[in-house]
């Protein structure tokens, strides 16, 4: 009782601020509480960056893309699962409702990465404090915002522009060739801004060769874009790429693909993942989860049971050709072995061998894919140190969105264009990426646009470009497994449900 | 200092009188002057009842306070004295009384006849008998407009939703304010039922306007038992009840569904394990709860106390699921220094202790394929389960078997209040009331390294801590006097009050064994790879208020009340902070007036009108302001850094959702008391509704923007009738009957700003996959909109609707549906005293209104079988075989009549000395629901933003049968 009186007693003295109303805070930080030292500048752009984390998540523009060409099908699986009202179905057969959730999560992606760039751009703007790297860091947020719209305008076409916060009007939607013109000259407008040498500083960062690189895959897709074809100035940013001489093919392909790939040579443009510190659904590269059987995962090394959803399709498996070492090093299928080097048994006396071309019959609403059917992804190692535990536990392996094989590609893509067949098949990390994947050179009678064509899908298969590069060598429209063909208006995607109802000029 | 001293020195000294034993003697009549037997003379402990001819024999002390009791009838009191002549105590019909019966109106209180507002009173009399978890549930169905709704079930863990006049909001609460002795925001788990005097409920924006920006939603103001003189008296009640499935969804039994598969979806014959598994039973039990309750009272007229004790311990259904409750409670009345202090404290303790359900795991169990068996000895991985690894299908047995979770909530109540009556001036006082209520919570769970889901994780553990401080203060200059014909009461008053929030959480796995549960939390593996989880977070937010208001009668038969409210949120934007809560109600009573003197059917018939303005701050805080917090991590340099972003789109113009209500109403009493009530109508508007507006990323750095924009109305009607058809020596029913009618209207919901809105809401996920609900300027929220369903057409099994084109209806051809409020509810409570015998009766119903069967649009479904099963119901009519088509076909009427209650009570006719009075009785609560509706219960939550939607992660309905024995010794 006295106890209490006191409390009272001590309540009521410090009752002195009667009518104060400001606001204590005590586990956020205020604009003016943070903005103290350079480092808080750079930690405040890290959020630009780390938008890129959602590209590896189980539904994101990458997973969208890679579901939507002919590189992987999700069929409902032998438990019944996947179907999910149709949800990948519609992605797969390019039939997608403006609600589907993956297109929602896809539009995502690149529309919150425009946003973290405007937003730390604004945030530079209005505080009154001046760094040394701070022109080299609003550079870099420029072209990232640019590699953003890039995103936009290759699957959606016209897009809504917005380049700051403080305009809070609803954006106007701004067609292809308005957005190229602005990503062609914020690019050129910060490249000499740039870090030039890829040193480990800047790694997962924008520098002058990730830039060009974004450059030359605008200039690439002029053609289909914006109905200018632009292949010279894809041709002379590749060679400036490669004539830097910063970066050099790997020497296995699978370097670029390990758990600990962030040494590889190859990379230009890379997102950073970690088992520790990308680890939800909105950064964690779980490739894993979407593709293996729930079997697989003890063998393999995984403490988890996955979900068994993605499979490699059968027509892009059987398109490799014989001796492509790249096909083993990107799927997973036939004799299954675990992490010791031991075949797997599915039961007992049987082998776990997977069968990659499975028929159509297996695809759609009511039909299903049995065990040991479909080829699953395996380009990014799996770790077997025991830490892949399910969930949202992501991998380590990074992820090139631009690794150097795509230039010397684009490179030689540019030429082949201009009708220079023989100046590219002379290109030698041209022939190198044929030798390294156990394949003969291409002679220049050889290299068709098709075969270049498929030489791209094999070396980049799953990398998130196949979408792009259908279209540009018109193979988007046609029918492939269990996807019939389709109609021009097919080639951009539909708005989602919900940025429609945020902002009516996208109606 | 010195008047702690003063007050000490009371507390020690005070309460020694001197008393003497005396023999009281005496009749008990009734108006007419006819004995009435069996009439209860209560002192303090002393006990005595009447006998067939109405005299009684009391022995107690000089100086108790007698309480003569004889139902339906007002309770007489009177002091016993020393040399007392044989009394003739004439005893007055209740109901003619009531209109003396105090009403609380927040910051005082008045009587029932000078009551101007629109406030409805229970007394503990009204409340029904049985077994409660929650004295939320007692409110059911006794208060017109008030709808309380327990979404949750039979979980003893549940809390209840409190909706009054409607939906006036969309995205702030709709919760009423609860103030509990005093306490606002006080938490209604932390009483017990047994203990409740009276409930107040402020409706109508005139009575609800003294609480400003908190009164809209209403304010429930609920009065504890209290302390009072009398001689030492002991009471225990005590329950044991049980429970049983009153109704829940059925699956298919094992045999329906390889019978199901075989003849009509042979391809799925894959998913037919030859078990016979029925996963309800295996993770249920009979719950078996009791509860006991023991209270001791007493005192001086200078110094009583009464002092409880409460243990509660009950099961839920589902295996595991408890909750138990620890109570101990203190109230001291102290009157000091010659009648100028008069001191009043609460101190409480509560602890309640859960094992909390795991909802997931009913409704595993439901879609759960009845063929697999529970076990596999082979899948070691998984601890022995049958385990189909897929996404969202979990053994619902590992899922209860491999789950350890508790939770305690320990609070802390401490109030005083202090008022020192001003005596040179007669009727002016100044009161002060502190209060501080510090309430931690803290939760462990752990799954085991076999739970579902987190197979490989070698087991997981989570553990959190919550601490809430609520500190308040209120300063009140208060002055009552009678001037002639003149009433006058005012008071001006300070509140001050601040809240606090504290909470901590932890997660770690890949534990050694499972044996640690979540105590040894360091030692999993995760913490040491960096994988583990902790975080803290801490806020707080403050109100502070200036408040007046008059209360002036003319010869009672002239009323009025004026009240001013000047209220402060540190949530608000910085230039929005305060705000204006007038409110003025008018009564006038006919009955006082000369020309109604002749008619002598109507006892009583007062007129009312009232207006006032709240508001409805019940958000998060910090919602005004930019702030920055962490985001994901970010590889810089060789390491990785954390990366910043704002916390949300701020919004420094946020500010108060404004309430204008006006009520006009009628209180009636007619044969003498016979029968009575009052009606209400009310119009309530509500303007700067607060939503979250979908607003386009970019320019913003997230989808929505909490912002005002929109207004809605309420419309309605309320009744409430009393009555005593029946009324001999011998029996005595009463009957009270409320019912109320509202009519909600969505006026605007978009301005130049925010125009181009999703109207489209109550998503029903995949395979449905539907918006359910729109958000239509002009009509009613929870509105559904459907495709009209046409017939199943037998040679494709597939559902057809109406205005189909290529397969499909466009969204713009749905139909309204109709909307999920009812159009009416109904409360009726029954009791009939007949002797000893007491008999109660509560029937509760709704009228009108719609609600979305989830459990048939997802499950009644054909091609739904395989993985997972469907309802058993999809068998009566197999011609369906089509897949899921969303139509009204799913929304049905929710019209339903509840037997609420039943309860037999027996007055023990027994007295000595020791044992004063004992009741045993008998209930059976949530008995029976008679309705068209043909899922598991059409009474779904009705509050937030997309009412009337069935979960599919119910907790089943149970009913409950109660044994239970009060005892006062």
């Amino acid at each position: 009782m006295k106890k209490l009186l006191f409390t009272m007693i001590l309540g009521a003295v410090a009752l002195s601020s009667c009518t104060n109303l400001d606001e204590e805070i005590f586990s956020k930080i205020s604009k003016e509480n943070f903005f103290t030292t350079e480092e808080q500048f750079v930690k405040y752009s890290a959020r630009a960056y780390s938008s890129l984390q959602h590209w590896g998540t189980e539904k994101s523009l990458w997973t969208f893309v890679i579901q939507n060409t002919n590189e992987v099908c999700v069929p409902v699986n032998p438990n019944g699962g996947w179907w999910d009202d149709g949800r990948y179905n519609d992605v797969h057969v390019h039939n997608i409702p403006s609600s589907n959730r993956l297109l929602e999560m896809a539009w995502e992606y690149w529309t919150n990465g425009v946003t973290a760039c405007n937003d730390v751009l604004d945030m530079f703007d209005s505080v009154d404090k001046d760094f040394a790297a701070k022109d080299r860091v609003v550079a870099e947020i420029k072209v990232l915002r640019a590699y953003y719209y890039l995103c936009g305008i290759d699957n959606w076409g016209s897009v809504p522009y917005s380049i700051s916060k403080k305009e809070k009007g609803y954006p106007e939607k701004k067609d292809r060739a308005f957005m190229f013109n602005f990503i062609e000259s914020e690019i050129k407008n910060n490249i000499e801004f740039l870090q030039v040498e890829p040193t480990g500083e800047y790694y997962g960062r924008i520098t002058r060769g990730a830039a060009e690189a974004i450059l030359a895959k605008l200039y690439l897709n002029a053609a289909k874009w914006i109905g200018k074809p632009m292949w010279k100035e894809a041709e002379e940013v590749c060679d400036a790429i490669i004539k830097r001489g910063h970066y050099r093919l790997a020497d296995t392909y699978k370097d670029n693909f390990k758990v600990y790939n962030e040494f590889s040579p190859e990379q230009i443009f890379a997102i950073p993942y970690s088992t520790v510190y990308t680890t939800s659904d909105h950064n964690a590269f779980i490739i894993y989860m979407s593709t293996l059987p729930a079997d697989l995962c003890e063998p393999l090394g995984i403490k988890a049971s996955a979900w068994d959803g993605l499979c490699g399709e059968p027509d892009f498996l059987a398109s490799y050709e014989e001796g492509d070492t790249r096909k083993k090093d990107t799927w997973l299928y036939g004799q299954i072995y675990d992490k010791d080097g031991n075949p797997v048994e599915y039961a007992p006396g049987v082998p776990y061998v997977i069968d990659p071309y499975m028929p159509e019959s297996v695809y759609g609403k009511d039909a299903r894919r049995m065990a040991l059917q479909g080829a699953r992804i395996a380009k990014w190692d799996y770790q077997t140190d025991g830490r892949l535990t399910g969930g949202q536990v992501g991998m380590d392996n990074d992820f090139f969105l631009i690794r150097y094989a795509d230039v010397v590609l684009m490179y030689v893509e540019a030429l082949v264009r201009q009708n220079r067949t023989a100046e590219a098949v002379a290109v030698p990390d041209f022939q190198r990426i044929r030798t390294r994947a156990g394949l003969q050179p291409f002679t220049a009678g050889e290299l068709t646009l098709d075969a270049l064509y498929w030489e791209r899908a094999h070396e980049l298969a799953i990398e998130g470009w196949q979408r792009q590069d259908m279209i540009r060598f018109d193979k988007y429209l046609e029918a492939w497994w269990a996807k019939p063909a389709k109609e021009v208006s097919a080639l951009t995607l539909p708005y989602p449900k919900s940025a429609v109802a945020a902002n009516p000029n996208l109606k | 200092m010195k008047r702690f001293l003063l007050i000490l020195a009371v507390i020690l000294f005070g309460w020694n009188g001197f008393a003497q034993t005396v023999v009281i003697k005496g009749t008990v009549s009734d108006e007419n002057g006819d004995s009435l037997p069996s009439a209860t003379l209560l002192a303090g402990g002393d006990y005595a009842i009447t006998d067939l001819n109405g005299h009684f024999s009391l022995k107690t002390k000089t100086g108790a306070t007698v309480v003569v009791s004889y139902l339906g009838y007002e309770d007489y009191i009177f002091t016993a004295a020393g040399n007392i002549s044989p009394l003739d105590i004439k005893m007055k019909p209740s109901q003619a009384l009531m209109l003396e019966e105090t009403v609380v109106i927040g910051y005082g209180t008045t009587t029932k006849k000078e009551t101007t507002g629109s406030v409805a009173t229970l007394k503990a009399e009204n409340l029904d008998l049985g077994s409660f978890n929650n004295a939320g549930a007692m409110l059911q169905g006794k208060v017109a407009g008030l709808t309380v709704v327990n979404p949750d079930g039979g979980d003893p863990n549940a809390s209840y939703q409190f909706l009054l006049r409607g939906t006036n909001t969309l995205k702030a609460g709709q919760g009423p304010l609860i103030i509990i002795d005093g306490v606002a925001d006080a938490d209604i788990r932390n009483i017990n039922f047994q203990e409740i005097e009276s409930v107040d409920v402020l409706k109508d924006g005139s009575a609800a306007a003294i609480y400003g920006t908190r009164g809209t939603n209403g304010v429930i103001i609920i009065t504890t038992r209290r302390a009072h003189s009398g001689t030492t008296s002991v009471e225990y009640d005590g329950q044991v009840s049980v429970q049983a499935v009153q109704s829940r969804a059925m699956p298919m039994t094992a045999e329906e569904f390889e019978y199901t598969i075989r003849n009509y979806a042979p391809a799925k014959a894959g998913s037919l394990y030859g078990d016979d598994t029925d996963w309800f039973k295996e993770i249920t039990r009979t719950p078996i709860s009791h509860k006991h309750s023991l209270a001791i009272s007493g005192g001086s007229e200078q110094f009583s106390h009464r002092s409880v004790i409460n243990v509660e311990q009950n099961e839920g259904l589902q295996k595991g699921n408890n909750a138990s409750k620890y109570l101990v409670k203190t109230n001291i009345v102290q009157h000091a220094l010659e009648g100028w202090l008069d001191l009043d404290f609460h101190l409480s303790y509560v602890k309640r202790v859960a094992n909390p359900a795991n909802y997931g795991a009913f409704r595993q169990a439901f879609f759960h394929n009845p063929t697999e068996p529970i076990y596999d000895e082979t899948a070691t991985m998984y601890g022995g389960y049958f385990t189909l690894p897929e996404s969202d299908y979990q053994n619902p047995v590992a899922m209860i078997g491999e789950r350890f979770a508790t939770s305690e909530t320990s609070t802390v109540t401490a109030s005083g209040r202090a008022t020192l009556n001003i005596k040179p001036i007669p009727g002016l006082k100044w009161d002060n009331f502190l209060s501080y209520n510090d309430e931690k919570y803290f939760s462990n769970e752990y799954k085991t390294s076999f739970y579902p889901g987190s197979v490989g994780k070698g087991g997981v553990a989570y553990s959190s801590a919550n601490s809430y401080d609520n500190l308040q203060w209120e300063s009140t200059l208060q002055y009552s006097r009678m001037f002639g014909d003149h009433s006058l009461q005012a008071i001006l008053g300070y509140t001050w009050q601040k809240q606090m929030n504290w909470s901590s959480s932890m997660e770690n796995y890949g534990f050694d064994s499972d044996f640690y549960k979540a105590n040894n939390m360091g030692i999993g593996s995760a913490l040491k790879q960096g994988l583990a989880e902790m975080s803290t977070n801490r806020s707080s937010n403050r109100y502070i208020a200036f408040f007046g208001r008059v209360l002036w009668n003319y010869q009672e038969r002239y009323l009025a009340s004026v009240s001013l409210r000047r209220d402060g949120s540190t949530r608000f934007g910085k230039d929005h902070k305060w705000g204006w809560f007038p409110a003025a109600s008018l009564g006038w009573r006919i009955s006082q007036e000369g020309f109604m003197k002749d008619i002598d059917w109507i006892s009583e018939l007062k007129l009312r009108a009232g207006i006032g303005v709240t508001g409805n701050q019940d958000f998060s805080n910090y919602k005004s302001l930019m702030l920055m917090s962490t985001s994901t991590s970010f590889y810089y340099n060789g390491e990785w850094i954390n990366s910043y972003a704002p916390a949300s789109n701020a919004n420094p113009d946020l500010r108060w959702e404004r309430k204008t209500e006006y009520n006009v109403g009628v209180d009636f009493s007619l044969l003498g008391g016979r029968i009575g009530g009052t009606l209400d109508y009310y119009y309530r508007l509500t303007t700067d509704l607060l939503y979250e507006y979908n607003v386009p990323v970019p320019p913003y750095d997230y989808k929505t923007l909490f912002t005002n924009v929109g207004s809605i109305s309420n419309m309605g009607v309320e009744l409430s009738l009393y009555a005593t058809p029946v009324k001999t020596r011998d029996m005595v029913w009463t009957v009270n009957l409320v019912a109320a009618h509202n009519r909600n209207k969505l006026i605007s919901f978009t301005n130049d700003e925010f125009q181009n809105q999703d109207y489209e809401i109550g998503w029903i996920a995949t395979p449905v996959g539907a918006y359910v609900q729109r958000l239509i300027e002009g009509e009613s929220l929870g509105s559904f909109y459907a495709p009209r369903w046409d017939y199943t057409d037998p040679v494709t099994g597939r559902d057809v609707l109406k205005d189909e084109f290529a397969g499909k209806v466009p969204v713009a051809k749905w139909s309204r549906i109709g909307s999920a409020y009812p159009d009416a509810t109904l409360g009726m409570t029954n009791t009939v005293r007949y002797h000893q015998w007491t008999f109660g009766l509560t029937l509760r119903g709704a009228i009108g209104g719609k609600v979305f069967n989830s459990y048939r649009a997802t499950y009644e479904n054909l091609q739904q079988i395989g993985l997972r099963n469907i309802l058993s119901s999809w068998l009566d009519d197999t011609t369906y075989t089509g897949e899921i088509r969303y139509s009204d076909k799913y929304i049905e009427d929710a019209t339903y009549l509840k037997l609420d209650n039943i309860s037999v009570s027996y007055d023990l006719p027994y007295h000595n000395r020791y044992l004063h009075s004992a009741k045993v009785f008998v209930t059976g609560q949530n008995l029976l629901c008679l309705t068209g509706y043909k899922g598991v219960d059409p009474e779904v939550s009705l509050t937030g933003l997309t009412p009337g939607i069935e979960s599919t992660s119910y907790y089943p309905r149970t009913m409950t049968f109660s044994l239970g024995v009060n005892m006062s010794f």
